[in-house]
């Protein structure tokens, strides 16, 4: 493989790499010698039953914390009936105290709700934090072969690189 | 932003001052509050004052209080007073004019909804019950109240006996309760 065509290819594959995620290259890509190899490092991808279990995951924990917003807003209506600041003029009744311990109900759910609703969504996070796959890194090690070529008058000095 | 967004997400439970109701039946009071004896509202326990009771000298029928009504068609006579933790009754008396075509008699007796319920019971010169009260709280209002309107035969005494009820008063823990009675004679209709 000649030097051109093992550098295009080279750079093909970065370039295919950076098409999709953003690729490093570790090292010095514009100076190929044998001292200096080349490291290409691309982002590892996720399989699709991971993605599909964070979704999920992450999902489940939504749709939680909707129900907790649900009862919370269900709550703060049913609290808004018998909260009071000022003098109502009005007797406690046992009215009031259905709703006081409706509504008291309803923020426990909503408490509960919120508490496991978070902590699948914190696990969703974790998770994805700990199943993130790990990049592919390629050393490339480049062969040098210097050549002469006698030439009228003298010779002509070149190099073959090949990968 | 955000804030608008927390503020309905956070405030979900009821908040109520204290002294922003006043005691339901039974001595009862949002949770966190306590009946104050002194004005029937729910306030904070530390600071609530127990029940206190002035009662007339009118146990007895022999020691009934007079009311004083001038005219066929009087003013309303009204007057506080209370039940004391036991006391069975509260006697009051008046008579009717003499030269009324037809004379009729309304009476109300109205008291907080915070201890025992009060009614109020007519009667004849020897304190015989001839008619009694029926339930006249208005919705919405602050205290119940106990009434009768009852036509009269002219120049004739009666009683006016304000007596426990039995309900409301925290299984006997608070059968007492403060009262307002109203009285005034009119033309029936």
């Amino acid at each position: 493989m000649k030097c051109a065509w093992a550098i295009a290819a080279v750079l093909a594959a970065s370039s295919t790499a950076v098409a999709d995620t953003p690729a490093t290259t570790v090292g010095n890509a514009n100076v190929v010698t044998a001292d200096h190899p080349i490291t290409v490092t691309a982002p590892g991808e996720r399989s699709s039953s991971n993605i599909q279990f964070l979704a999920g995951l992450a999902g489940a924990g939504l749709v939680v914390v909707g129900l907790g917003v649900f009862y919370n807003l269900d709550a703060r209506e049913s609290a808004n009936a018998v909260s009071a600041s000022g003098p109502t003029g009005q007797p406690w009744t046992d009215g009031d105290q259905a709703d006081y311990d409706h509504t008291h109900g309803l923020a426990v759910r909503a408490g509960v709700c919120y508490g496991i609703g978070g902590a699948v969504l914190v696990g969703a996070l974790v998770t994805w934090i700990v199943t993130a796959p790990r990049d592919q890194v390629t050393v490339i090690q480049p062969h040098v072969m210097p050549t002469v070529t006698p030439a009228p008058g003298g010779a002509l000095l070149g190099g073959q690189w090949s990968f | 932003m955000r804030a608008v967004l927390l503020v309905p997400l956070v405030a979900c439970s009821p908040t109520i001052a204290p002294g922003a109701y006043e005691c339901g039946p039974n001595a009862e009071c949002p949770p966190g509050l306590a009946c104050s004896g002194s004005d029937f509202t729910c306030d904070d326990p530390v600071t609530v004052e127990p029940f206190s009771c002035t009662a007339g000298s009118n146990a007895t029928l022999a020691s009934a209080t007079p009311i004083k009504m001038l005219g066929c068609v009087s003013e309303t006579v009204s007057m506080p007073s209370c039940l004391g933790s036991g006391d069975t009754d509260g006697w009051f008396s008046f008579t009717t004019p003499a030269n009324c075509t037809a004379v009729a008699v309304r009476a109300n007796v109205t008291f907080p909804f915070a201890f025992e319920g009060i009614g109020v019971v007519l009667g004849d010169a020897t304190g015989s019950p001839i008619g009694s009260d029926l339930d006249c709280t208005t919705e919405g209002a602050s205290q119940a109240t106990s009434c009768f309107e009852v036509t009269l035969a002219d120049g004739s005494a009666y009683t006016l006996d304000v007596v426990p009820e039995n309900g409301g008063n925290c299984d006997g823990d608070c059968s007492y309760n403060q009262f307002l009675l109203a009285v005034q004679l009119l033309t029936p209709q």
